[in-house]
């Protein structure tokens, strides 16, 4: 079963230089920091910093000469309109943020929704088939 | 018996999704590779190694016929590919990642190497 849970975004700058792992962390700190003073909180997020080992955090070995990452940052949640304040928060740490921060040519992230599954079984006599057919843009509304 | 070897010395690997769970597919370059990796590569040091991930659980499925075993890492990809928020919401980088794995070197590890 296919069912609509909350909304997600991601969003992703490059911090490069010396340090650019640290920054990049402390820009996502900031970036939350601020969402918070904001009076937003979100049910999940996760910081990435592609480059330095984390497609498998805890699994690659971690090296300290990493002079670029992709910093990717994603929320979850169920308020599209907390969502969209994240995708709004990425921007200013280009010109507010540490020095070295590219790759944010893209625009801001754009909320999307959720639509997640439940593998199950469900008895014969619990379900009434029903078959709708409508354009895909209604079925989110 | 001296020191250790990757995995990738003797196995390749590939890895995919299928809902929130993972499989991790390692396949023997040799017969005798094949024959060590069924002794040395049981469910518990495979779910040690990918522990910083979370699995739930970890099974394993015996292949003999083309040399491999088959690794179901169960609740491992953080929501799966719908709903994780990683960049890899599909599992694919675990494959290379197992063949990082140290293992002990074996007596007759020229024998399991790729042939040329």
């Amino acid at each position: 079963m296919a069912y609509h849970d909350g909304y997600t975004a991601s969003g992703t700058l490059v911090l490069s230089g010396r340090n650019a792992e640290r920054n990049a962390r402390q820009a996502a700190e900031t970036i939350f920091a601020r969402l918070q003073q904001a009076g937003y909180c979100y049910t999940r997020t996760n910081v990435e910093c592609v480059g330095a080992g984390d497609s498998l955090p805890g699994i690659w070995p971690r090296s300290s000469d990493v002079w670029e990452v992709l910093l990717r940052v994603s929320v979850h949640d169920s308020s599209r309109e907390a969502v969209e304040r994240f995708a709004s928060e990425l921007a200013p740490l280009v010109t507010a943020g540490p020095p070295g921060v590219t790759g944010y040519a893209n625009a801001r992230p754009r909320p999307r929704p959720v639509l997640a599954y439940w593998p199950t079984t469900i008895s014969r006599e619990s379900v009434s088939p029903v078959t709708i057919v409508k354009p895909a843009r209604e079925w989110l509304t | 018996m001296t020191g250790t070897v990757r995995l990738g010395d003797l196995a390749h690997a590939r890895s995919g999704d299928k809902g929130n769970h993972a499989n991790v597919g390692v396949i023997a370059y040799t017969q005798a590779g094949f024959d060590y990796l069924r002794k040395m590569l049981t469910e518990t040091r495979v779910a040690e190694y990918f522990l910083p991930l979370k699995p739930r659980a970890v099974e394993r499925f015996e292949l003999p016929g083309i040399l491999a075993l088959n690794f179901v890492l169960y609740d491992i990809l953080a929501g799966g590919a719908s709903r994780s928020l990683r960049i890899d919401s599909q599992g694919k980088t675990l494959g290379p990642a197992i063949l990082e794995m140290l293992v002990p070197a074996p007596e007759n590890i020229d024998v399991m190497r790729k042939p040329r």
